[in-house]
């Protein structure tokens, strides 16, 4: 079977490097269109041949195929709104070009989003359920905790459960957090947050678009069984020096980019580090010795042909470090080492094929460790996790009405485990998982007639080690009533060989410990169905609505029985399904744009003979998100959410957990704990709200930009509840509520030259 | 971790009401023992704060707790039919040589059941109000056991076994028959409340100049050393089932109230087992202070000759920072043991002695308190000893520089 898609994969990378040409009297000039200021691609711009009636439009990519170009010197001309007119003169034998617009800012309404072309083009074009793409000002202008944040914001988008303030894992249509694949730039991210879950890994002024897809993705996504985060680091621009930068009250930012020379590649850096440990240690004789920092860069070539050469890499890092024993002349100090982060590198080729075909590939390792010490060899725990990917794939038409897309890839995982004391000589865990995926699928863009638009797809993996081969197939439909409003569907089977080892049904987790499928660990299974409508009211305004039904099969939880001695063991195998309804009305641009969110789920999950919700079973959700003109010439951002109550397992009482004397053979001292009902999940929290609020003010300064800015959390300073504690040693017993985030002002400042 | 911390404490607010009363459950607690003469059963219920008074029917043997009386325990050894104990072990004995009338133990007929190693035996305890927990366990076994320092090994139990731990690392080792982990324990000589730690195997190293990591109410601002030169300690080193090591390897996490491994039915605790050998252990030190070295102290204290020697250590990690075996003719008699207390940068010092062996106030009859100022360069100096509350000075010698 491997050998098979080896095989499947040299094809693809033969197609690949192969490339068409001949003489002709006229010819097809391919392209893309990219903005000046960022190099990011410009969709549904107009380009045409100039005194030619032929006119095409820029894709999602910014590429577009301009056909019967005489072959003599032509004039090309690019017009959107938006972006300044400008034409090219393009050579005879000449058949590819790049060309970078300029924003033309007196064309524009106040407030445009670039949202609304893509979703356009996507509504019109694409068969695809249950996707959302958002864009880096949306993210910004978004009001959040501290900083505006990527993952936060995809919280807040229908089908997403984030289960507290203090957390960005989210559930998407009843699945786990780990179901979730995050990508950046096509590379998966292990564990994306930073500070206990508080703030994600991605730096918003990095980050182009993002797009969100909640179920039924086409046969090239795998891996996960929920839902696919694909986000985007922009290139950087084409023209002159760029330079941003933020300062928070956690952390500061600086993004540098640029051309590279007359190469006509771009490159964009950005940095971040807290500095509350600085601080401390300048202002009092305190230590913090905690910060985090992280960093993303992409190095992006256009190529003549209309393709393009990308790098991206990424590198993160929260780090704990403190003298936890102090030196003396009778002993060495002991050092509480903690840091945990990820790292990746991504490669990215595309390379228009002849006149039609698009080749893609990726090549990436991503690295996620921890290690907690006790230095120096007192206690170690390490956990790394390393993920080496390669996949192409080549996209062409066939014949008037297909677009098929074929592929594959392999991912190479190693998860490592390791728990030791060097000092007492004692290795209490040692485990690795090595699973290898290789992946083949084909997906098929078919427009059987004008009203109706196929997506069939099948992927096949193979999970080395676990001697695992699946088909899965998938289909999206789309059926259009009107030119506005059209039926959307998809249904499809998902697998996934990765897994969380943790107890999904605790509220909080810093980061997610990976295993991987092996002869006794098994591959998860789902199966999506998703029916409902997508209505545009003009170009700005949309209305979504789909129903989805999802099951689950071989889902893992952690087992506390689990024996370090033994790999196997360490969980139970968990079923369930969820099924519901998610809502999205979203205006793209104008003076008021936003969105209202609104989900009506039900999730259920079977354990042994038990049966109950997951921690995320939230019935009703509701998020609306508006962006708008504010008081003192501000832009505002406001964001109210409503949640109905989340499931948890209540506290039935305490026990007194002995410690014993062997020497005495008695016992000596008691641990008291906290005991939960055997019923999993079976109370509930109060229902959750919270109202957001921020002013984000644009000024110039020294001919650069200066963006100050307050943001509100919980304006309203409602108690959410994050957990109970109770107490039981006492008469009457207690529980005592801890809160999520309060009412915090806090504030900041961007700028930009 | 902290700045979470700091984020929560800023961020939470915290609102304690009221609630229901929770829903009691029966504990048992038991840890069968081959190498002990009687076996005990300790049951209890869980706390549903029905009631601050946990006393009220008697207190249980480490700490507080709720204990069941009147319920009906027994103990069978599966694997012996014929056990001359009989098929069923009646707990309803009366402890053999303890005045201990804690509540909810129930204690086995001596020298019952039957155990060898690799046997499984069956617990039932039935509670007055019907509630029945059952459990089992495999007795584990050793064939052997051995502690190694600075090149010497020797079998335990045995005599008293020296250490240096300043450049040696200690090497407890076990060969099992049967069982699953290994549990040690050091504590000073007679201290009830001991530094424990389990591994997974069944050997464990321990770096004479280790923390003492393992010590239950640990304090981070004063971590202790687990060995210190100049002490008499008691290290068991103790093999135990499967039962016994999820016993202490897990716990109920305070997000979740889920975690604890219980292998009992109908209830929540432990029925493990153990054997276990305790070997004393006599820690020396570098001699690198001037203070440090051999004294002689001599006198008359309330009419009787005093005269011992005194091995002196200083350091400088505990809140004891001077300890030192003591040896000779002390007050009661001949004398073995080790003292404790403090000493400052001028020399003058204060500790305490025991004439019994140990150095646990708590379980001690008379306590001599010493007083006075060393003097590491040569020459007599006097010191002050207290006892049953008069002064006596008897002198003091150094008897190596």
């Amino acid at each position: 079977m491997r050998v098979a898609l080896v095989a499947a994969l040299s094809v693809i990378l033969t197609i690949g490097i192969v490339t068409r040409s001949g003489a002709q009297q006229v010819r097809m000039v391919g392209g893309r269109v990219l903005a000046v200021a960022d190099s990011t691609p410009l969709a549904r711009v107009a380009v045409a041949l100039a005194g030619a009636p032929t006119l095409v439009r820029t894709d999602d990519s910014g590429r577009f195929r301009l056909p019967d170009v005489p072959n003599v010197t032509a004039w090309v001309t690019f017009r959107r709104i938006g972006v300044r007119p400008d034409s090219l003169q393009v050579s005879p034998a000449q058949d590819s070009i790049v060309m970078y617009l300029r924003s033309a800012p007196f064309e524009m309404a106040p407030i445009t989003a670039t949202a609304a072309p893509v979703a356009r083009e996507r509504f019109q074009n694409v068969a695809q359920t249950s996707t959302v793409t958002i864009d880096r000002e949306i993210i910004r202008n978004a009001p959040g905790f501290i900083e505006s944040d990527v993952i936060r914001t995809i919280q807040l988008l229908p089908g997403t459960i984030a289960l507290n303030d203090y957390t960005v894992g989210y559930h998407a249509r009843g699945g786990e957090a780990d179901q979730n694949l995050i990508q950046l730039d096509g590379v998966p991210v292990f564990n994306p947050s930073h500070l206990g879950g508080l703030f994600s890994t991605f730096d918003d002024a990095a980050v182009g678009n993002v797009t969100y897809l909640t179920g039924g993705f086409p046969a090239a996504y795998g891996g996960r069984l929920s839902s696919v985060l694909d986000v985007g680091v922009r290139n950087g621009r084409s023209e002159g020096l760029g330079v941003q930068g933020q300062i928070s009250l956690i952390s500061s930012k600086l993004l540098v980019e640029g051309p590279l020379g007359g190469t006509g590649a771009t490159y964009l850096f950005a940095g971040r580090r807290t500095y509350a440990d600085k601080v401390v240690g300048a202002l009092t004789d305190e230590t913090l010795p905690y910060y985090f920092a992280d960093g993303v860069g992409k190095v992006a070539l256009p190529l003549s042909s209309g393709g393009a050469i990308s790098l991206t890499g990424y590198w993160g890092r929260d780090v704990l470090d403190w003298e936890w024993i102090e030196a003396t002349e009778d002993r060495d100090p002991v050092d509480l080492e903690v840091n945990w982060g990820n790292a990746l590198l991504g490669l990215h080729v595309e390379h228009l094929v002849g006149e039609e075909a698009q080749f893609n590939f990726h090549a990436g390792v991503s690295t996620f460790s921890t290690n907690i010490g006790l230095e120096p060899g007192l206690v170690r725990v390490s956990n790394d996790a390393r993920l080496l990917s390669a996949r192409a794939s080549l996209t062409t038409p066939v014949g008037a009405h297909h677009e098929v897309q074929v592929g594959g890839g392999v991912e190479s995982y190693r998860m490592r485990y390791d728990f030791s004391s060097e000092a007492l000589d004692s290795r209490f865990l040692s485990a690795a998982y090595q699973p290898r995926i290789w992946s083949a699928f084909i997906d098929d863009q078919w427009i059987p007639t004008g009203r109706l638009l196929l997506r069939p797809g099948i992927r096949m993996e193979l999970v080395e080690g676990a001697d695992f081969v699946s088909f899965s197939p998938r289909i999206n439909a789309k059926v259009f009533l009107t030119e506005d409003l059209a039926l959307t569907g998809s249904a499809g089977r998902y697998y996934q060989a990765l897994h969380s080892l943790r107890d999904h049904n605790v509220p909080w987790s810093v980061f997610d410990f990976w295993i991987g499928a092996d002869s006794v660990t098994p591959v998860a299974r789902s199966d999506h169905l998703v029916g409902g409508f997508e209505k545009w009211f003009g170009g700005n305004v949309t209305l979504t609505v789909e129903g989805y039904h999802k099951t689950f099969d071989n889902l893992i939880t952690f087992d506390p029985a689990d024996d370090f001695a033994v790999q196997g063991d360490e969980y139970r195998t968990v079923s369930g399904n969820a099924w519901g309804v998610d809502v999205l009305l979203r205006q793209y641009a104008g003076g008021l744009r936003g969105w209202i969110a609104y989900s009506y789920a039900h999730a259920s999950r079977i354990l042994g003979d038990q049966e109950f919700p997951p921690a995320h079973d939230r019935r009703h959700n509701l998020n609306i998100v508006i962006q708008t003109n504010g008081p003192l010439g501000s832009e505002m951002g406001v964001r109210w959410g409503y949640g109905t109550p989340l499931p948890y397992t209540p506290f039935t009482g305490a026990w007194r957990h002995r410690e014993y004397s062997a020497g005495g053979h008695r016992f000596t001292d008691f641990n008291e704990e906290i005991v939960a009902s055997p019923d999993l999940n079976s109370a509930r929290f109060p229902a959750y709200g919270r109202l957001d609020v921020s002013f984000r003010w644009t000024t110039g300064l020294w001919g650069g930009t200066l963006r100050p800015y307050l943001q509100f959390v919980n304006v309203l300073n409602r108690r959410n509840v994050f957990l109970y504690a109770f107490e039981f040693d006492q008469t009457p017993p207690t529980r005592t509520t801890v809160t999520q985030l309060p009412f915090i002002p806090t504030f900041g400042v961007e700028f930009e030259f | 971790l902290l700045l979470v911390t700091a984020v929560a404490a800023t961020s939470c607010e915290l609102e304690e009401i009221p609630v229901d009363e929770g829903d009691p459950i029966t504990v048992v607690n038991a840890v069968m023992r081959p190498d002990v003469e009687q076996q005990w059963v300790l049951v209890e219920t869980s706390l549903t704060g029905a009631s601050e008074d946990f006393n009220e029917t008697g207190s249980v043997p480490g700490g507080v707790g709720r204990p069941v009386l009147d319920a009906f325990v027994t103990v069978a050894n599966a694997s012996f039919p014929g056990d001359p104990c009989g098929a069923q072990v009646a707990f309803d004995a009366e402890p053999v040589g303890s005045e201990d009338e804690t509540a909810g133990v129930y204690w086995s007929p001596v020298g019952c059941p039957t155990m060898r190693p690799g046997d499984t035996l069956e617990l039932r305890v039935e509670t007055p109000d019907g509630t029945v927990v059952t459990g089992s366990t495999e007795i584990p076994g050793i064939s052997g056991a051995t502690l190694t320092a600075g090149g010497v090994e020797q079998a335990i139990p045995g005599q008293i076994f020296a250490f240096n731990r300043d450049v040696d690392t200690l090497v407890a080792e076990v060969d099992p028959i049967r069982g699953r982990a290994l549990q040690i324990e050091v504590g000073e000589r007679g201290n009830a409340r001991p530094s424990w730690v389990f591994v997974d195997s069944s050997s464990i190293t321990l770096p004479g100049d280790i923390p003492n990591f393992f010590i239950s109410d640990f304090d981070f601002d004063d971590v202790p050393d687990l060995f210190l030169p100049g002490v008499y300690y008691d290290f068991t080193t103790a093999w135990t089932d499967r039962n016994y090591f999820d016993f202490v390897r897990s716990m109920n996490s305070p997000l979740s109230g889920r975690g604890f491994i219980n292998n009992l039915e109908g209830g929540l605790g432990v029925f493990g087992s153990m054997v276990a050998v305790t070997n004393e252990l006599r820690v020396v030190g570098n001699v690198d202070d001037p203070a440090e070295g051999r004294y002689q102290l001599s006198g008359v204290i309330d009419g009787v000759a005093v005269d011992i020697t005194w091995e002196l250590y200083t350091h400088a990690t505990n809140f004891a920072n001077l300890t030192g075996f003591v040896t000779g003719t002390w007050y009661f008699g001949d004398l073995d043991n080790y003292v404790t207390g403090r000493v400052d940068e001028t020399n003058r010092f204060d500790a305490r002695l025991f004439q019994e062996p140990g150095n646990d106030q708590d379980t001690r009859d008379p306590t001599f308190f010493l007083s006075g100022q060393l003097s590491p360069s040569g020459g007599t100096f006097p010191i002050t000893v207290f006892f049953r509350s008069e002064a006596y000075t008897i002198q003091g010698r150094r008897l190596t520089p």
